[in-house]
């Protein structure tokens, strides 16, 4: 009885599978064909050549490199910065609901006006180059040189600090406040409950951070390209504007075999993520 | 809800198998005769919207049973009404942004590589020697060649033959423009003006260098400035085009900025600055009010300038009024009535480039070819070229029609009956040969790629604007050319 | 914490958070500028140098308070020009499908994963993943082939239903529905209730706050969407605002930021609204048991 009710379930994930399979799976497949042929029109096979050619290809792997330093650089900040908001925010009496909205904000700004202020701010005839003037020092080409990397980490923070401290505020609201009066009366300092019940405790929010932040790091694209285009500065050439640029150029093989070798990395990190997951919520 | 969405699943499925076989029959039945519908698609609807659905009426008199669809692109205009001195003006704004261009090649990219897309194509702004390397266009050579009632004398064999790129020629161009020098002949002493005329071609710098004799420090060789930012009409874009084949070689796909050509032409155009035979900078392009006023009541004098071949009216038959009407320069010429022809502008390597408005090429996924070869061929037939819809700025490439559309242009310009008077008459005529003459000496057609020139020219405004040194700029070049083309 | 470091840190996160508002409190006052103002603040035109002059440089400056405040922009924007009320109507048909629509069939989806037993259930949750950390370029082409076969390229429908099939609802609700104690399952099913009473009955009262945090998360996305749209939709008058909106331009500055500002006011609206829901509802997929 049990047992047939527990498969009757299947019913429930079938539409949603099945939409799934049309609209993501299917396709999927059917554009990889063209990750073995030489052009999208009247192609011909030609083995693993494609993929081949890809790790040789300058611009992928300038891409695939800026993109892994982007993520190691802007993810574990941006938790970090969340943590130590959130834990700040505990520390707040009164109005924490408005602490959080102004960190959430951005998250509403359409695109267009967030890419408008920001490159508004970092133009070289931009506003912080005209405070510069004031102040008597020569132009920054904030966008055309190597700190164009920070500023896309400056706006991927901006835009996702909310969302993870509202992950954080949460996680830490979930830890017993009897954990840390039984730390207090044995006598441990703040970094001591930081490192031996906060950190632990809050593993299964980290978790999560940890994979919003890394969905989010590949949609700061959008105001990146907003903002410089196409073929921006040598340090934010990502691995999106790669597979952008091959889409405007109708490169229909390079693009699949990009998104063929993106699976294969992500099928191994999502498999390291799902074990991570399972070991902090048992 | 959930019903609902069942069903489109149950649809979708069904629809996802017809599709499947739906594509292997197309092979074979697209077989004989001009019917059924195509769909061009084109970008700049300014030019051509107007034009295309003339054109596609009367196409579709001539051959019953075809149907052609014009895809446009558009975006919402900004409509804007302002009083000013209490009255009311509607300003329609422009659609032409940078955005809007890249959204349209990504909408176009992403239906051609689904296997669909419009069965025309308009060469406007999408990138040409991309959809040619990824075997996107027909190869327009075996449609001439294999079809016997296209006459190719009927037009101007090296237009055609200027355009061949990868051993093909993949689209085709319904009009064609050219540049030409002009010099004003109070400056220059006799000896000078024999070597100028319509059967020469120059290159900027033999130009520069010619203009060096008569230079006395008053007034400027040329009327074009170093450098202006959006790379129009100024000498830096323009002597980068010259060169452009010792930069970037797109057969083989490599850039080269680095081996001192470059950075000697961004010494060379500013020491040219230095010594006062060309302007800087424009005062301000934007500035549009200080620009009317100085068009319309010139005071500089300089010994060449630049001019498209719709201003041969002004040189053919001299007129104040004519002269205003038909002002096409993007920079200030000055002084424009006593200039002569001076001679075709030229690339290094003695190639003489001509630009079109409107080209076409057929999609390799189309499943109607026949019929859009069929109205590609309409589009350049007589009775299409020598419309009235056709630029008014840019010549035909029919023979016969270029002719015509002549004839008619002096009739709207200097008449109102339509009728020329005997100095009308030799004025046209003196006007054909020209144009004749001076298309004779065409013979390319550089392939260029909207996204290098962008680079090149913000990349250059550091080396003139002083933040950056040449050997900077062409280091980033470099990098960022070889990338693109290698990506 | 104490009193001392309370002082340090307190005006440390005011600026913090200014900084954080910057972007809303420009667009806000450029809204309230006349266009005469707006070009004058933003236009710098690079490159104006000549010979005699020397370079002239100006630089854009952000202006928090207009010199004159006018409410033209949202006149004209409101009532002159119905272009811009059609395209948010436009947005607004995107986005109201995709929300109710992946609001259901993410609960659905994910009560499935939950109660279902199968050898594979975890390698097929883990391709949801899979596709759900792939960046949009990855996922353009594969749509717009499958909504070239359904023949619903040309139509809403194209944006529409891979929003509904979206991995992202799954994920969340599933992780959701974890915190949701086995008990309940098993009490109710000893009490004889079938999957449908203990889905209607049990998970999607416990799960309200999850499931408005969905809503809040993917109205938000879609609403500024623009890629896709870009991709699919050919005629102008049947985009979404927020395409329109990417593409301010210098010369065309006069009603975007009344627009921006009228199109951030939904979104807005819902996060002040929802925020204990938002709070509530990702908190809940944090944690399980």
């Amino acid at each position: 009885m049990n047992k047939i009710k527990k498969h009757s379930a299947v019913l429930f994930l079938l539409p949603g599978l099945l939409g799934f399979t049309v609209f993501y799976i299917l396709p999927f497949f059917i554009s990889l064909g063209y990750a073995f042929t030489d052009k999208a029109v009247n192609g011909t096979f030609q083995g693993m050549k494609n993929f081949v050619d890809l790790f040789h290809n300058k611009a992928y792997l300038k891409g695939l490199f800026n993109t892994c330093k982007f993520i190691a650089v802007s993810v574990p900040l941006n938790m970090g910065a969340a943590l130590g908001l959130s834990l700040m925010a505990k520390g707040i009496k009164k109005r924490k609901d408005l602490f959080t909205l102004v960190f959430l904000i951005p998250l509403v700004i359409p695109s267009g006006s967030m890419a408008f202020f920001w490159s508004s701010l970092f133009a070289d005839q931009g506003v912080l180059n005209g405070w510069l003037n004031m102040l008597g020092i020569g132009k920054v080409r904030w966008l055309d040189s190597g700190t164009a990397f920070w500023i896309m980490v400056l706006i991927f923070t901006w835009k996702n600090l909310g969302y993870s401290m509202v992950l954080y505020i949460d996680g830490l609201n979930r830890i017993p406040h009897d954990y840390y009066e039984a730390a207090w009366i044995d006598g441990a300092g703040a970094g001591d409950i930081f490192r031996g019940i906060i950190l632990p405790l809050l593993q299964p929010a980290s978790i999560l951070v940890l994979i919003m932040s890394l969905i989010n790091s590949f949609k700061v694209f959008k105001e990146i390209y907003m903002i410089t285009g196409g073929y921006p500065h040598d340090s934010i050439y990502t691995l999106q504007h790669f597979m952008n640029n091959m889409f405007a150029s109708l490169n229909y093989p390079k693009l699949t075999t990009a998104t063929a070798v993106l699976v294969t990395v992500m099928t191994v990190f999502s498999q390291f993520l799902l074990k991570l997951e399972r070991k902090a919520s048992s | 809800m959930r019903k609902i969405k069942l069903t489109a699943l149950l649809l979708s499925i069904a629809a996802l198998s017809t599709a499947c076989t739906g594509q292997s029959e197309n092979v074979t039945s697209a077989a004989s005769g001009v019917t059924g519908e195509i769909t061009i698609s084109c970008y700049d609807t300014a030019a051509s919207q107007a034009f295309l659905e003339e054109a596609a009426r009367k196409f579709e008199e001539t051959y019953p049973g075809t149907n052609v669809h014009i895809d446009t692109f558009s975006q919402m205009p900004e409509i804007k009404s302002s009083e000013q001195e209490g009255e009311q003006r509607t300003v329609i704004l422009g659609e032409d942004d940078p955005q809007g261009r890249a959204d349209y090649i990504s909408k176009i990219s992403t239906s051609l590589m689904s296997g669909e897309g419009a069965d025309l194509l308009a060469m406007d702004v999408l990138p040409i020697d991309k959809y040619v390397q990824s075997g996107q266009l027909e190869n327009l050579k075996e449609y001439m060649d294999g079809d016997s009632s296209f006459q190719k004398s009927d037009y101007r064999g090296n237009i055609i033959n200027g355009l061949e790129f990868q051993n093909g020629i993949w689209f085709l161009p319904l009009d064609y423009s050219f540049n030409y020098y002009a010099y004003d002949s109070t400056l220059m002493a006799d000896q000078t003006t024999s070597e100028l005329g319509v059967n020469h071609a120059f290159t900027s710098n033999q130009l520069i260098e010619l203009g060096k004799t008569a230079f006395n420090g008053e007034n400027r060789i040329l009327s074009a400035p170093a450098y202006i930012s959006d790379g129009n009409g100024d000498l830096f874009s323009r002597m980068f085009r010259e060169k452009y084949k010792e930069f970037v070689d797109f057969e083989n796909q490599t850039a080269n900025f680095k081996d001192g050509i470059f950075e000697e032409l961004l010494k060379t155009i500013s020491d040219m600055a230095d010594q006062g035979y060309i302007a800087k900078g424009l005062r301000n392009t934007t500035d549009t009010g200080e620009y009317r006023e100085s068009a319309e009541n010139p005071t500089d004098r300089y010994l060449f300038k630049t001019k498209n071949n719709f201003s041969l009216v002004k040189e053919t038959y001299p007129d104040p009024d004519l002269a205003l009407m038909v002002s096409t320069s993007m920079v200030d010429n000055g002084i424009e009535t006593d200039d002569e022809i001076g001679g075709m502008w030229s690339d290094e390597g003695n190639r003489v480039p001509f630009t079109y408005e409107q080209a076409y090429g057929i999609n390799s996924n189309s499943k109607n070819k026949e019929t859009a070869w069929a109205f590609l061929k309409f589009l350049l037939s007589y009775e299409i070229q020598s419309s009235p819809s056709m630029s008014l700025l840019s010549l035909p490439v029919h023979n016969k029609a270029r002719m015509a559309k002549a004839e008619s242009l002096y009739g709207m310009l200097l008449t109102e009956s339509g009728e020329l008077d005997e100095a009308q008459r030799q004025a046209l005529n003196a006007y054909t040969d020209a144009v004749e003459v001076m298309s004779d000496q065409i013979n390319g057609y550089t392939v260029r790629d909207t996204t290098i020139e962008d680079m090149v020219i913000k990349e250059a405004g550091y080396f003139f604007d002083g933040s950056k040194t040449a050997d900077q700029v062409a280091q980033v070049l470099q990098n960022k050319v070889e990338l693109y083309l290698n990506e | 914490m104490t009193l001392n470091k309370r002082f340090l840190a307190v005006p440390a996160l005011i600026l913090l958070g200014l900084l954080f508002l910057l972007p809303l409190v420009v667009t806000f006052s450029n809204s309230l500028m006349s266009e005469a103002e707006i070009i004058q603040n933003y236009t710098a035109k690079p490159d104006t140098f000549d010979l005699t002059d020397g370079i002239i440089e100006r630089f854009k400056r952000f202006r928090l308070i207009p010199e004159r405040v006018t409410l033209k922009q949202y006149y004209e924007v409101l009532l002159k020009q119905p272009s811009f009320m059609i395209l948010m109507g436009n947005s607004l048909k995107i986005v109201i499908p995709v929300t109710i629509g992946s609001l259901i069939v993410s609960m659905l989806t994910a009560y499935g994963f939950t109660v279902w037993e199968w050898k594979y259930k975890e390698i097929l949750f883990q391709v949801y993943v899979i596709v759900m950390l792939m960046p949009l370029q990855a996922v353009l082409v594969p749509n717009y082939i499958i909504a070239d076969m359904l023949h619903i390229k040309d139509s809403y429908l194209a944006i529409i239903l891979p929003g509904i099939f979206s991995p992202f609802g799954v994920f969340l609700m599933r992780q959701a529905m974890k915190s949701v104690p086995a008990a309940y399952f098993e009490a109710a099913r000893i009490d004889g209730a079938g999957n449908l009473y203990i889905f209607l009955h049990i998970i999607v009262p416990q799960l309200k706050s999850s499931g408005a945090a969905l809503c809040m998360l993917v109205f938000i996305e879609y609403w500024n969407l623009v890629e896709q749209a870009v991709v699919f939709i050919r005629d102008y008058a049947k985009e979404p605002l927020s395409v329109y909106l990417s593409r301010i331009a210098e010369g065309k500055m006069g009603l975007v930021f009344a627009a921006s500002c009228i199109y951030m006011f939904l979104p807005l609206w819902f996060l002040v609204a929802g925020q204990k829901n938002l709070e509530k509802g990702i908190e809940l997929s944090g944690v399980k048991q």
